[in-house]
């Protein structure tokens, strides 16, 4: 099926060359070329293959993708920012320090309308040693050979954005790395919230500059949350202290008669101190109220089950008599249900019976067709007793609210309070009185200023936050009415990857998580936040399934993404590690391409996807040759190549 | 009468049955899974939650919409007495009939009775397959049969923005408040059913 | 779906409950509902197509009120004794779902009427509703039926058929079948064009429209559904809530015209009997691949043969005309009889219009 929505044309690598690589210790020298389909490097364990793609994800964005770190994704920029030193220290484990001045990372890859040819060393992140641009006619369009190393990585950044058809250099490192790049030891994409929304912002919004302008206000918001709780923090530490003093003091300070500016310093003072005993006991009714409304709630909600029962119970007492099912089958074989006697004329006895509304058993009046009063009182009267409540739970939530408005008014009129004492202060100094000899009160009133500046910086945090909480709101609706529109076609491309490995019927639903948004698996109609009946390892290719998804979604028709995956190596049953092959089939089928790394052993996996593509599709690349194996591994180098042989075996009879 | 059986759905199917036998003779069950759930719609455009209404519906692959509770209830009714009628034609009896006029006149109905009258309305003058189109084009629904997954509709605790915005369109684009919805029903249904007709293929005009 | 805001405006415009309502509020729409109910009930004893008259209905919007002096109306308890008034021109007021009074003969002024008064006006397949002297007209999504509020309904799959085939059919009264001919003022030849404005895309257009509308309990009705790869049947239907579908394969038998004057194609009874092995082969392909499903067939011919046709016919006698009017397709072999899941063929004759 046809994926519309796409416009993104995301670098697509076509070769990358490495000199003086001296992890891959027997070929430090290394050229590669990437064609469509998958890309399969295939090795043992501990030879490299992470770093390869780490490389090759290097090469692309100046940054090697970090992996699980303590703190977690919170912004895009803030990612970037963050990472952009790290490569230098991955790199030096890995490459030895002779060779580092020389060591090189050559990558070709095709943009949007232009090819690049970059090249890196391994020591400094935003510089590049090699920059060339191309136009679609083959024609370089950029010549930098002159250039300084930043100013070509400046130039790179800026022109490849747009060439990829986003707002920013640092959006294009956030897809290659947390959707089109998959490690297990890193974070999983549809588990962190953040990731996702910046992910949904660039795969389904209008504009990437939307995307780039919620990120920048949820790290506002973030920001300021963060410091006005840190502000508090410190103001309740200044409080106990102070409050702590002013307990072990004796006595209190003597009303000081001076002049009128200390008059008016008093007043203000105690102006203060009045707004803060206001919203101290406003808080306290708000907290009152909220159990109160708490409290009707659950009496609300106890009398709608009497009322279920109620109703239950006038249903089961006004049951049609005629049909019970002793009266039904009575009637319909003309013989009586409770001795068994048959005659032709039971049914018209029965009929007149229950006619003249009369128990055709005991003879008992009936009520007819009425309900049964008494069940219909019971009823009446909760459902009397529920409007009441109802009202009382209406009328405690209008109070509520209007508490909640009183004291937002009580706090805000508490802030101008302290910013008229500080204005004071400021134009007057502090007033003294004749008698200034109490140190006492002078320590005293030093707390009470710290901790009013730090009150008022509080809510300006607060005001902040919430302003900006305010601004993304409308960028979240955006995002949710463009989702809508295109959830059916992206969710089928989801469903169809992701059935093909798990066999199950599986969906996935935006939902609405305060601040922001995110995604929600359901399995056969159920959300299954937590999904704890899977191992580790599907989980892992749910998340591959996810990203192959959104890159096949947000890419353009005519660019075709290309996924980085480093193959997790944990265990798979052998049923699931064939349908994972065909997952990844499937991804390339559509005109993607992968590159992979695979651990040689996951060879059912390996041949799952060899028997599914062709040899055009798929190129396996032997690691092995590129290090030195371990005396373990070497012993068994012969069933490295035995299962190699048999992969390169079923490629070459699918080409066949 | 099963114990469990949600009073709501109970009320909401006597109403429907009752209405849709005056035009039409009889109800069937689809139809009051449909009119029900254009109702809950209906007092959506009022202003109330989902959550409110008082149970729940799907999107199933045997139908949609579909709520287990009326099914219950329509089960539990046919067997007290309260609904009659052959095959899947449901009708009201007297004794139905009475119960009805019994729980309308409770204050737990009250807020109802609005989005029902108005839904039950709707087919007197919109042939009941393009109800049942239109329905068909409502967002929530829509989505989900496109996608043929099975689940819970207007389950997220504030209106979808998609629904959101055709209501707030419906209410520019009628400009007036009117107590009675049928006039927003009827307005909304015709512009989901040319919505509907757009994408079969079915230009308009179809009338002369 | 972006809402289109001036198409949900020019519906609200268009509308006659919005007009009601903003002329006479609530009360207003009661008045309405209880207009449409007696029209429909009215509808159900004396069908519209039989009206050589103007009707008009209406009901006061206020309690109490009379617009028209009730000394010389009928009063109606029983809907069947309205037929010798509809006979002229009449007026209507709904008291209740089955109780009217009736003026007739009774020429009213409508506009004057409406002053206090919801009003419903037919004429001539066109209906009317008025209030405080503005009017709107009804829209009608199956005008080959003469009331928006006498379409009927079924829940039989074979009578909604019989229906299509008297209404819509017969006399290509459907607007959407109307536009497979090529001769439109005659109906001899089909139109010969490409997809997918061929003969069998606007007749199956025109039937699941029809199906669409007037069949109940549903879940929906598709077009083109694949059996499997590359076999689409014309029409499924998937019945709500029951595991339970119908396949509808159409062919229609007759002869079709190029727009430069050339007969392209000659379609014969032979055509029919393919349609019938097609459908037995769908029938069973679809068995297998829902085995719990129980899928019925019903094969839909169209016949719009006509005797004696060459490329310089531009009229017809009758005999030539209906020459096959009654010729019923013989099938070999005879699937409805030999299977359960394939219902008996319904032909449905369109009638040409013959020379005088």
């Amino acid at each position: 099926m046809p994926v519309r929505g796409g416009r993104l044309r995301m670098p697509r690598i076509r070769s990358i060359s490495l000199r003086n690589f001296s992890l891959f210790s027997k070929q430090p020298n290394l050229d590669l070329t990437f064609g469509d389909g998958v890309f399969c490097l295939a090795g043992a364990n501990g030879l490299g293959k992470s770093t390869f793609l780490a490389t090759v994800a290097y090469a692309v964005t100046g940054i090697v993708p970090p992996l699980k770190a303590k703190r977690g994704f919170t912004t895009v920029k803030e990612y970037y920012k963050s990472n952009l030193k790290s490569a230098p220290s991955f790199f030096r484990g890995r490459i030895a320090p002779q060779d580092m001045k020389d060591a090189l990372v050559t990558v070709e890859f095709v943009a949007g309308p232009s090819a690049y040819v970059v090249t890196r060393g391994f020591a400094r992140s935003n510089e590049l040693i090699g920059l060339e641009i191309r136009d679609s006619a083959d024609c370089v369009i950029l010549d930098t050979s002159e250039w300084e190393p930043k100013k070509r990585h400046s130039e790179y950044s800026h022109r490849v954005a747009a060439d990829v058809g986003l707002a920013a250099f640092e959006q294009l490192v956030f897809l290659e790395h947390m959707v089109l790049a998959f490690d297990e030891r890193r974070h999983l994409l549809f588990w962190d919230d953040r990731a996702i929304e910046q992910a949904l912002y660039m795969a389904f919004g209008v504009d990437p500059r939307h995307a780039q302008a919620a990120d920048d206000l949820r790290k506002e918001i973030s920001k300021h949350d963060s410091l006005a709780r840190s502000t508090d923090w410190e103001a309740s530490k200044l409080r106990t202290q102070r409050n702590s003093i002013a307990a072990n003091a004796q006595g209190a300070s003597e009303e000081d008669t001076a002049g009128d500016a200390l008059a008016e310093y008093r007043s203000l003072s105690e102006h203060l101190e009045e707004g803060q005993d206001t919203v101290s006991r406003l808080l306290d009714e708000v907290q009152a109220k909220e159990l109160d409304f708490a409290r009707t709630s659950a009496e609300y909600t106890t009398l709608r089950q009497e009322y279920s029962e109620a109703f239950s119970a006038l249903a089961q007492g006004s049951p049609v008599l005629a049909h019970h099912p002793l009266v039904r089958t009575s009637l319909s074989e003309s013989r009586c249900g409770l001795c068994g006697t048959s005659d032709a004329g039971i049914a018209d006895r029965i009929r007149e019976r229950v006619g003249a509304a009369e128990c055709p058993l005991c003879g008992s009046r009936l009520h007819g067709d009425e309900p049964d009063a008494k069940a219909a009182r019971r009823l009446k009267q909760i459902d009397r007793k529920l409007a009441e409540v109802q009202r009382k739970v209406d009328a405690l939530g209008q109070l509520r609210q209007e508490l909640r408005g009183d004291l937002s008014t009580a706090e805000e009129a508490l802030l101008q309070a302290r910013e008229g004492l500080a204005t004071f202060e400021k134009t007057y100094g502090r007033p003294r009185s004749d008698d200034d000899s109490d140190p006492l009160e002078a320590l005293l009133r030093r707390y009470d200023e710290q901790i009013r500046e730090l009150e008022r910086t509080k809510d300006r945090y607060n005001a902040v936050k919430r302003q900006k909480l305010r601004e993304l709101r409308p960028l979240q609706q955006a995002l949710q009415r463009r989702y809508s529109e295109a959830e059916r076609e992206f969710v089928p491309v989801f469903q169809k990857l992701a059935s093909l490995f798990l066999g199950l019927d599986l969906g996935i639903k935006m939902k609405h998580r305060e601040p922001g948004v995110g995604l929600i698996l359901t399995v056969s109609g159920s959300e299954r936040r937590q999904l704890d009946q899977l191992s580790e390892s599907q989980r892992f290719f749910l998340d591959i399934a996810l990203r192959m998804a959104l890159a096949q979604y947000f890419s353009a028709d005519d660019s075709k993404a290309q996924l980085l995956i480093d193959t997790p190596e944990g265990s798979l049953d052998i049923a699931y590690e064939s349908n994972a092959g065909e997952m990844l089939a499937e991804f390339a089928r559509t005109g993607h391409s992968i590159i992979m790394s695979a651990n040689i052993n996951t060879s059912a996996l390996l041949r799952s996807l060899a028997e599914k593509c062709t040899s055009r599709q798929m190129t396996l690349c032997r690691m092995t040759p590129w290090a030195e194996l371990s005396e373990v591994q070497k012993q068994h180098e012969r069933d490295f190549d035995g299962a190699y042989g048999r992969i390169e075996r079923q490629l070459a009879r699918r080409r066949r | 009468m099963r114990p469990g059986v949600n009073p709501y759905a109970c009320y909401d199917t006597l109403f429907v049955i009752s209405r849709t036998q005056q035009v039409m003779g009889n109800a069937m069950a689809g139809e009051v899974h449909l009119l029900a759930y254009l109702a809950c719609l209906l007092s959506m455009y009022r202003g109330r939650a989902a959550s409110d209404w008082g149970y729940w519906f799907i999107r199933s692959p045997y139908g949609a919409p579909y709520s287990s509770d009326i099914d219950r209830a329509v089960e539990s009714m046919q067997a007290n007495g309260w609904i009659g009628g052959v095959d899947r034609h449901l009708t009201l009896s007297s004794a139905g009939g009475l119960m009805l006029e019994t729980l309308s006149q409770l204050g737990q109905n009250g807020p109802r009775k609005g989005p029902l009258d108005a839904a039950c309305a709707s087919i007197l003058s919109v042939p009941m397959g393009i109800v049942r189109t239109a329905v068909s084009m409502e967002p929530e629904l829509r989505n989900a049969e496109a996608l043929s997954l099975d689940r819970t509709l207007l389950d997220e605790p504030e209106i979808p923005v998609p629904l959101h915005d055709q209501f707030e369109a419906l209410r520019r684009a009628l400009g007036i408040r009117v107590a009675d919805l049928m006039v927003p029903a009827v307005v909304w249904l015709s512009y989901l059913s040319r919505v509907a007709q757009e994408e079969m293929g079915m230009q308009e005009p179809l009338t002369p | 779906m972006n809402v289109n805001l001036d198409e949900m405006v020019e519906l609200a415009r268009s509308q006659a409950e919005t007009m009601v309502a903003t002329a006479f509020d609530e009360q207003g729409i009661e008045a309405l509902k209880s207009v449409y109910l007696g029209v429909r009930n009215l509808y159900k004893c004396h069908s519209p197509e039989l009206l050589s008259h103007p009707l008009v209905v209406f009901r006061p919007v206020a309690y109490g009120e009379k617009p028209i002096d009730q000394s010389e109306a009928i009063r109606i308890t029983d809907l069947r004794q309205l037929r010798p008034c509809l006979r002229v021109p009449c007026c209507v007021q709904v008291l209740d779902s089955t109780r009217m009074l009736v003026w007739s003969p009774y020429e009213v002024n409508v506009s004057e009427l409406s002053r206090s008064a919801v009003v419903y006006t037919y004429d001539g397949r066109e209906e009317y509703v008025w209030a405080k002297e503005d009017f709107r007209k009804l829209r009608n999504p199956l005008p080959q039926h003469a009331s928006v509020l006498a379409i009927p309904s079924f829940d039989s799959l074979h009578h909604a058929l019989g229906s299509y085939r008297d209404c819509s059919a017969r006399l290509c009264s459907c607007p959407i079948l109307s536009l497979v001919w090529y001769d439109p003022d005659t109906r001899l030849f089909l139109m010969s064009r490409p997809k997918p404005n061929r003969p069998e895309d606007i007749i199956r257009r025109s039937l699941y429209w029809s199906l669409n509308v007037t069949l109940r309990e549903i879940a929906t009705v598709l077009q083109e559904q694949n059996v499997d790869e590359t076999h689409p049947v014309d029409i499924r239907v998937i019945y709500k809530f029951q595991d339970h579908q119908a396949l509808i394969e159409i062919k229609w038998l007759g002869n079709t015209r190029a727009p430069d004057g050339r007969i392209v194609l000659r379609y014969g009874a032979a055509m029919a009997r393919k349609g019938a092995r097609q459908l037995a082969g769908y029938l069973d392909r679809y068995a297998r691949s829902v085995p719990n499903t129980e899928v019925r067939g019903y094969l839909t011919v169209i016949d719009a043969r006509r005797r004696g046709l060459n490329s310089a016919s531009n009229s017809i006698s009758k005999a030539k005309g209906m020459h096959y009017e009654n010729s019923e397709i013989t099938y070999a072999p005879e699937y409805h009889t030999q299977r359960d899941d394939f219902d008996t063929p319904m032909r449905m004759f369109i009638e040409p219009v013959c020379d005088p």
